[in-house]
């Protein structure tokens, strides 16, 4: 039987877990992206809702997609939720009070 | 139009053509996202593969989450989102553990699949080894693209401290020209640049953003809040690569193939920097370089200390006049003043000693 002539490196005694980085050390590695879009878009809802801009309701679902795609595992999805119902309310919300198709800005 | 019909039933279906553009326009995003998602679980599922042979005959453990109450191997890569996967390697002789960092392009969100048009990016693989104290001596090194080593001698701390001269041509140590050194020492770059290495930086040197070695290593210059002293950074012996997945983001699965040699490389530096020792004039210019950053570091934030000793000296006496003032027994009150007048005034009594005790000394 023909032995390894390389040593074999690995140690079962020096395994190390592992920690997930924190990052309270170290804030510029987060990518804020999510959290941005976030905010983007319930300010949108909330405007689509208040000054029934129809454009401001679709937008605020474009941008809860967008904070979705961009967002992290760990992260909880009630806030996903939230924000997604949020902004798809904006939108049948400015709808049922006026059905009228929306005009394009031009 | 017949009259008397409400409004909104008038309208055909034609007239609402920007809702129908909004909503074609999310399912495209939705159909992107999971294109995208799908098309970075198999880059990094390949990736994982023509890897893992290398890592497992390399380290005890590949792939952990932290959360299982054994240390046993997951065999598989943490995803933390859907664009960043990482695994964790640990158990083996001259390194503590390696995290290994699989950067791909935000290719599920549609935004960044056109930015990208515009901007060209490509997928990135990260490998931090972090080192235990005798695996590794003291130095300080860099080497990589010319653009990197710019932007990491700027951010970085630890290359920003010790390594102040410009960035060096790879010319001299037999790289191409588009790569650059940045060292803390001459004997160093001697010491890492060796035959092998050079031999892997010039074969891959396409694949290379950078490759960083440190015994300081603290992670990027940290913004200082306005008068607030600075512990000095917590340092931790590290080597950090950076490498660039070919196909500038037109990546396949069997491109992942093509970073095996680089994970070869980053196994022989693990082994090579433990053999790595600095010669005596080496170490004592290293520990000068040490010891001057720290007494610059003490320097500069001397005043903020100072400082702030000053303002909580001042905030506790503000809080104790304020307890004698709120209290409402005039007898008590008269009582607590005299108590802080003695305290006061030993503590005078106890400065003029030491003042007296120095000029002694002093003649």
């Amino acid at each position: 039987m023909l032995s390894n002539n390389m040593a074999d490196p690995r140690r079962q005694n020096k395994i190390l877990r592992y920690k997930p980085p924190s990052t309270e050390t170290n804030p510029t590695l987060e990518d804020p992206t999510p959290d941005y879009m976030n905010l983007l878009g319930m300010i949108f809802s909330m405007c689509g809702l208040m000054l029934k801009l129809k454009w401001c309701a679709w937008i605020a679902v474009y941008c809860s997609f967008i904070s979705f795609a961009n967002s992290r595992s760990s992260e909880d999805t009630k806030q996903m939720m939230s924000s997604f119902m949020l902004s798809i309310s904006a939108v049948v919300m400015s709808y049922l009070q006026n059905p009228q198709p929306m005009s394009p800005p031009w | 139009m017949p009259v008397g019909v409400p409004a909104h039933l008038q309208n055909s279906w034609e007239s609402y053509y920007m809702e129908i553009l909004m909503v074609t326009g999310l399912l495209a995003y939705i159909m992107n996202y999971i294109i995208g998602k799908n098309k970075n679980s198999r880059l990094a599922q390949a990736w994982f593969n023509s890897h893992r042979e290398l890592l497992e005959s390399n380290f005890a453990l590949v792939g952990d989450d932290g959360t299982s109450k054994e240390a046993v191997s997951t065999g598989k890569l943490n995803q933390e989102n859907e664009h960043i996967y990482n695994l964790w390697c640990s158990g083996r002789v001259c390194c503590e553990g390696m995290l290994i960092q699989l950067k791909f392009l935000k290719r599920q969100d549609l935004l960044n699949v056109l930015a990208r048009m515009m901007r060209p990016a490509c997928d990135q693989v990260q490998v931090k080894v972090t080192l235990n104290d005798e695996d590794m001596d003291t130095f300080v090194f860099a080497v990589g693209t010319k653009k990197a080593m710019a932007r990491l001698q700027k951010e970085m701390q630890d290359l920003s401290e010790f390594c102040g001269d410009k960035p060096k041509s790879g010319a001299k140590y037999g790289l191409p020209e588009s790569l650059a050194i940045l060292s803390e020492m001459g004997e160093v770059t001697d010491g890492v640049m060796d035959n092998k290495m050079v031999h892997y930086i010039t074969n891959h040197a396409d694949k290379i953003e950078s490759i960083h070695f440190s015994d300081q290593f603290s992670g990027p210059k940290v913004m200082q809040e306005e008068g607030q002293p600075l512990k000095l950074p917590e340092t931790k012996k590290t080597l950090l690569f950076t490498f660039n997945v070919p196909g500038m983001g037109n990546t396949s699965p069997k491109d992942m193939d093509a970073l095996l040699p680089l994970m070869n490389m980053v196994i022989y530096s693990i082994d090579k920097v433990k053999k790595l020792r600095l010669n005596r004039e080496g170490k004592q210019k290293a520990d000068k370089n040490r010891a001057r950053v720290e007494e610059n570091f003490l320097k500069q934030t001397h005043a903020q200390r100072q400082e702030a000793a000053q303002t909580r000296r001042e905030e506790k006496k503000r809080a104790e006049k304020e307890r004698i003032m709120n209290e409402e027994d005039p007898e008590r009150q008269r009582r607590l003043e005299e108590a802080a007048q003695r305290r006061e005034q030993k503590k005078i009594e106890k400065k003029q000693m030491k003042m007296k005790q120095i000029k002694v000394k002093a003649m």
